[in-house]
């Protein structure tokens, strides 16, 4: 099992040294992103204006956004890259299970996920003398977190692409994008008017987010947050888990797979 | 229906048996009742015009669509709930399903020894055998199609099965290509005494490779049975040679049943 999980890794590693682009992609979003928060946080200096640590919450938010993002567009998009190499059934066609592509798909993210960290992690460096370590280790079962709804909504993106086809590849870039706002990357969901707000305490993203700010602000591990985060986390992954099996089975009988466009 | 066998079939011994395989699709009713087998070390052509249901066959057999009724067995075992054990006695090609375009030959042959578990000494065999060493650091996109479907083919065989399903291997080849790839598969299947499934268009191809022709014609088997049993009965003339097959393909596919 692990040597067909790892056959797949290693393919998309390998994708990664041939395609250029894809080496722009793991650099440039999270220098972009890190540029503009890092001098944001130098206008508020400037300014005047008094948000308490806010090179840590806005550098944290924006490196944790880019976790989160990662893991939930690598699931598609590496689903993506088969079917636009039109390898999906010669892959299909091996002992893989879906299972074990599935585990492959998520596995890259967390590889992804990694790249984008460090990159991030040595720009804010680089450009602001911020160390990513100061953060603290309190954020890494937050960031996990992170991942897991990565997962979540990336499965959910590839449920639509295996039933609807190629065309619905735009949610693998949308549907993090649709969360951000109800997610309060870089603002507490207090500020959100009520119904906004019951939606945002439903994601696991805000928790992590809310827990992320208690960590930087008052130095405290915010279990509450924590334990909400992964609960949700939980039975989200298992309604997307079952989400996708469902579709494998309609893609099954109405014989979806090897047309996937 | 013409149906020849050489022999009792015991089930179970079957590289390949299908009884009374039907699919419908929302839309259509793919396979209508398709019934046949291959036997171990045999080649069997799969042929029908497009949309007689070919495809859909051999994609069931990889198990990536589901049958609606009949039965379904690679050596006894149905591909959908023994699908790792099957699919590592069968290769498959086809030039719809390609290896990564941006990997080279290389790369691509190591993933997918990764995925059959495969050592690095069987993948060199493999690579002597179809001569792809000057390709090996060659993106398989810029490959010719000749030497894609030669890519292809190795990596079908990379993990030595017992079963190799082709689909319309040299659909797109010229004919220089095609015959040398022809005469490959015939030299791997005297060296390895594999069933091989052939689905293809190409009668002087079908003619030349296969041991028995199986006609499948909107969903039906119509004709199974040696190319010359089948000629015979369909034309009514002991004539066997490329040009007749022809006439056999057009016949059931403008008529229909034999």
């Amino acid at each position: 099992m692990t040597g067909r999980i790892g056959a797949l890794v290693l393919r998309y590693l390998l994708l990664i040294r041939r395609d250029y682009a894809r080496v722009v992609d793991l650099v440039y979003w999270p220098l972009l992103d890190i540029s503009i928060w890092g001098l944001f946080t130098f206008f508020l200096w400037r300014a005047e204006v008094q948000v308490p640590n806010a090179m840590g919450m806005l550098l944290g938010g924006a490196i944790l956004w880019n976790v989160f993002f990662r893991a939930s567009q690598d699931v598609t998009v590496s689903f993506l890259d088969d079917v636009w190499a039109r390898s999906v059934v010669t892959i299909l066609a091996s002992p893989l299970t879906f299972a074990e592509f599935g585990a492959s798909l998520m596995l890259l993210g967390v590889v992804k996920v990694a790249m984008a960290v460090l990159v991030m992690g040595l720009a804010a460096w680089g450009l602001y003398a911020f160390r990513i370590t100061s953060l603290g280790w309190a954020l890494v079962p937050f960031a996990g977190n992170l991942v897991m709804f990565g997962w979540t909504l990336g499965l959910l993106a590839l449920a639509l692409v295996v039933r609807f086809g190629g065309r619905w590849a735009i949610l693998a870039w949308s549907i993090p994008f649709a969360a951000m706002p109800v997610s309060c990357v870089f603002y507490p969901a207090a500020v959100l008017p009520p119904t906004l707000r019951a939606i945002a305490l439903a994601l696991p993203a805000t928790h992590v987010f809310e827990g992320m700010r208690a960590v930087l602000l008052e130095q405290r591990m915010a279990w509450d947050h924590l334990v909400s985060a992964t609960v949700l986390n939980l039975v989200y992954l298992g309604l997307a888990t079952c989400l996708m099996a469902w579709v494998l089975r309609v893609a099954l009988d109405r014989g979806l797979l090897p047309k996937i466009r | 229906m013409v149906c020849y066998h050489r022999g009792p079939v015991r089930s179970g011994s079957l590289a390949v048996e299908i009884l009374d395989l039907h699919k419908r699709f929302p839309r259509t009713l793919a396979l209508a009742g398709v019934t046949f087998h291959v036997r171990p070390g045999e080649v069997v052509g799969l042929l029908g015009a497009n949309g007689a249901g070919k495809t859909t066959t051999l994609h069931v057999l990889l198990g990536l669509i589901l049958p609606t009724s009949g039965s379904v067995t690679l050596f006894g075992a149905t591909p959908h709930a023994h699908h790792k054990a099957v699919l590592r006695r069968v290769g498959f090609a086809s030039p719809e399903a390609l290896m990564d375009w941006r990997l080279t030959v290389a790369e691509n042959l190591r993933v997918y020894a990764g995925l059959f578990g495969v050592t690095r000494r069987a993948v060199g065999h493999m690579i002597d055998r179809f001569e792809l060493g000057p390709l090996l650091s060659q993106p398989f996109g810029e490959l010719s199609l000749g030497q894609q479907t030669r890519a292809g083919l190795a990596r079908a065989l990379l993990h030595g099965p017992d079963l190799l399903i082709l689909d319309e291997p040299t659909a797109s080849l010229d004919p220089d290509i095609a015959d040398k790839t022809r005469r490959l598969l015939l030299d791997i299947r005297h060296e390895r005494g594999l069933a091989i499934l052939y689905s293809s268009h190409n009668m002087t191809e079908v003619e030349e490779v296969c041991d028995r022709v199986v006609f499948i014609h909107h969903g039906r088997v119509v004709a199974d049975g040696t190319p010359l049993a089948v000629s015979r009965q369909v034309l009514g003339s002991d004539a066997l040679d490329a040009a007749s097959m022809e006439e056999v393909f057009l016949k059931i596919s403008r008529e229909g049943a034999a």
